[in-house]
């Protein structure tokens, strides 16, 4: 494997595996040992347009799931909706409902993978923990093997639910332009309801066991609040009518780093609004608001740079429709200054309100009438043209936009991922963490750690090959000299 | 299909393959387990998969033997060549990042929350180049070892004491 070592501060992009999520983080040292720059870097992923040029359009809800092992439902549900804008239709009652089910469930079994196995353990365990139980083994001693069945039996259930009515777990299948393929049987409610039921107790499960152990904690909070993990960006989020956290509908809504609205625009518009940055060190192209500009990785009402994921959409939102998660997100606001939150590590608390949601969500949804109706379809008829669908990804904001020609064949893709959204924070947020945690040249597990809790808490995921091959490490984090000389290597 | 009824030990045995199936190379342990299941999927459980490391723990949980087949880029072989890893080739990243839950964490945790985990457990991985690029097929090299990763498949089945199932049969 190549060690990617420079000697002119030229970054080699070099990944070294082939797992889901792995990235590299560069951390370039001045004369003193302390950070000059530091970069974040994932691979790329070639000829996405091309493989998909010719193919039917609605082959893209299945294709797009492929893309990615960790949120295959996100892609298939933006890739859906992109199918009704396509072809100009508007899914029944039911199938919205289904859909919206089904999508919910999705992101409350996500959502808690993401607390309990890949975030959480950095303040369940802790940060400065060894690093042999800083992951699920960890967490399960801290917080007992009870627990930890439960959480292994409770993502197990909704995953189930997940393969029932979305026809496969890891590539879902159900949906159609104009609607659904599978209706939902009454004989199925009674279990349904029972999982929504559990699905609620255990989020709520979930939110006391993070203020016990996280909240409760004088320097988990403060390392929370701490100015390294803080950036005053824009917030982007799908919110409702009423401006309310939506995961599966509505317009995009952004405000400014004060909290006061800046930009709403349906999902046709995406382009009007948003603009990529081009870097030489990076194959990440970093969305900016078109509006505002770019203006360099920098903070403030002046920079184009915003956020996505679950801080974000509780930013971007005056409030949530479900009464637990409504009480939970004031709680948050206020134990965290106010909205806007600007802590990146408040990632972790907003997804665990987010679960609350989630689960209410489910509750309200299975006992809709509308549910088990066997209107799930409407037809197209309409000739194709152009269609974008957005959804909120457990990651954030995901855009999905199609063209074709008028016998329904792609001739132009282009996706806009949440982790992407999120590049330019998360890439200010590596360099400000660096700068704040590396001092004299001393570098410790420890504190690689908490530099790399600042990608963490977004739960990015740069799944390129759904691939995990055990054994082998999603991160490499390389430590240079002024000469570009690499001193320290630590490999995840 | 779970249940090996003619199998004299009574254990379960389950082939997983992972991999994206339109990620080129990548895909070369669903080709193989596709190849597979003509040929022994009605005595063995053959299964694909293209999640993360901790969905398999909801794929392996009851099972006695697995065999995972995936492909590896060591950069040290040739493409098409296939590596052989245990359990305990793994050991020294057990519990390395708290972002990733591998197989060593899956059996550490499976051990901690008395889960029935497999008592037999390797891979089988195939070399293949570097490359992050979309496409369906399988490159020349590896095409061509794909009856190889069968073959050993099968043999390691057989080593299992499942020989009254798994037919000699080579797939080339």
């Amino acid at each position: 494997m190549t060690q990617g070592t420079t000697n002119n501060r030229r970054i080699t992009i070099d990944p070294i595996t082939r797992l889901e999520g792995h990235g590299k983080i560069d951390i370039f040292l001045d004369e003193n040992g302390s950070v000059e720059k530091a970069f974040y870097q994932i691979p790329e992923l070639r000829g996405f347009e091309v493989f998909c040029l010719g193919r039917p359009a609605e082959e893209m809800p299945q294709i797009t799931s492929r893309i990615c092992g960790v949120c295959p439902t996100a892609h298939h549900m933006a890739g859906t909706k992109a199918l009704d804008d396509l072809y100009k239709v508007t899914p029944p009652p039911a199938a919205k409902k289904i859909r919206e089910l089904i999508y919910n469930t999705f992101m409350l079994e996500d959502h808690a993978l993401h607390v309990y196995v890949l975030g959480g353990p950095d303040f369940i365990v802790g940060p400065d923990a060894p690093k042999e139980l800083r992951n699920i083994v960890g967490v399960i001693q801290k917080v007992g093997v009870d627990v930890g069945k439960k959480v292994i039996a409770m993502r197990r259930r909704l995953r189930a639910f997940i393969t029932y009515a979305g026809g496969k777990v890891i590539h879902p299948v159900f949906g159609l332009p104009g609607g659904v393929a599978k209706q939902i049987s009454s004989d199925e409610l009674p279990r349904l309801r029972e999982l929504a039921k559990d699905g609620l107790e255990f989020a709520r499960f979930t939110l006391d066991v993070f203020k016990d152990i996280v909240l409760k904690n004088e320097k988990y909070v403060d390392l929370i609040t701490s100015n390294i993990y803080t950036h005053k960006t824009y917030y982007m989020g799908l919110v409702d009518d009423n401006n309310k956290v939506n995961f599966y509908d509505g317009k995009m809504r952004v405000v400014d780093p004060d909290g006061n609205e800046a930009i709403t625009f349906p999902a046709r518009d995406y382009a009007d609004h948003i603009a990529e940055h081009v870097e030489p060190w990076s194959y990440v192209k970093f969305p900016y608001l078109k509006k505002i500009g770019w203006n360099g990785f920098t903070d403030g009402k002046g920079s184009g740079i915003f956020a996505v994921a679950p801080l974000a959409r509780l930013n971007a939102s005056d409030g949530i429709a479900t009464p637990e998660a409504q009480k939970a997100y004031e709680e948050f606001n206020e134990s965290l200054g106010g909205r806007p939150v600007h802590h990146t590590l408040a990632n972790h608390w907003a997804r665990v309100v987010e679960m609350i949601y989630a689960a209410e969500r489910m509750n309200e949804l299975v006992n809709d009438p509308d549910i088990t109706s066997k209107e799930i379809r409407v037809i197209p008829t309409e000739t194709p043209t152009t269609g974008v669908g957005m959804v909120e990804a457990p990651r954030g904001s995901l855009f999905h936009h199609y063209e074709t020609d008028e016998r329904g064949l792609i001739t132009k893709v282009n996706l806009i991922v949440a982790t992407q959204n999120n590049a330019g924070r998360i890439a200010m947020g590596i360099e400000k963490s660096a700068k704040g945690l590396i001092k004299n040249g001393n570098v410790s597990d420890g504190l690689l750690n908490k530099i790399e809790m600042t990608f963490r808490a977004y739960d990015p995921c740069n799944a390129c090959a759904t691939h995990s091959l055990p054994g082998q490490m999603p991160l490499r984090v390389c430590v240079r000299d002024k000469h570009g000389e690499l001193i320290e290597e630590i490999r995840r | 299909m779970n249940v090996f009824s003619q199998n004299p030990t009574n254990q379960k045995t389950l082939v997983i393959a992972v991999g994206n199936d339109i990620l080129g190379d990548d895909a070369v342990g669903l080709h193989a387990a596709r190849a597979l299941r003509s040929d022994i999927g009605a005595c063995i459980d053959i299964l694909e998969a293209s999640g993360t490391g901790f969905a398999l723990m909801d794929l392996m949980e009851g099972y006695d033997n697995v065999l995972l087949i995936d492909s590896i880029v060591t950069e040290n072989t040739r493409p098409g060549t296939i590596h052989q890893f245990t359990r305990a080739d793994f050991q020294d990243t057990v519990a390395s990042s708290p972002h990733y839950t591998g197989i060593p964490e899956l059996f550490q945790l499976a051990n901690q929350l008395n889960i029935p985990f497999p008592r037999n457990f390797l891979i089988l991985a195939m070399e293949i180049e570097k490359d992050f690029t979309f496409r369906e097929g399988l490159t020349e090299p590896v095409e061509k070892s794909l009856p190889d990763l069968t073959d050993k498949v099968k043999a390691i089945l057989r080593s299992w004491n499942l020989n009254q199932n798994v037919p000699h049969v080579s797939s080339d």
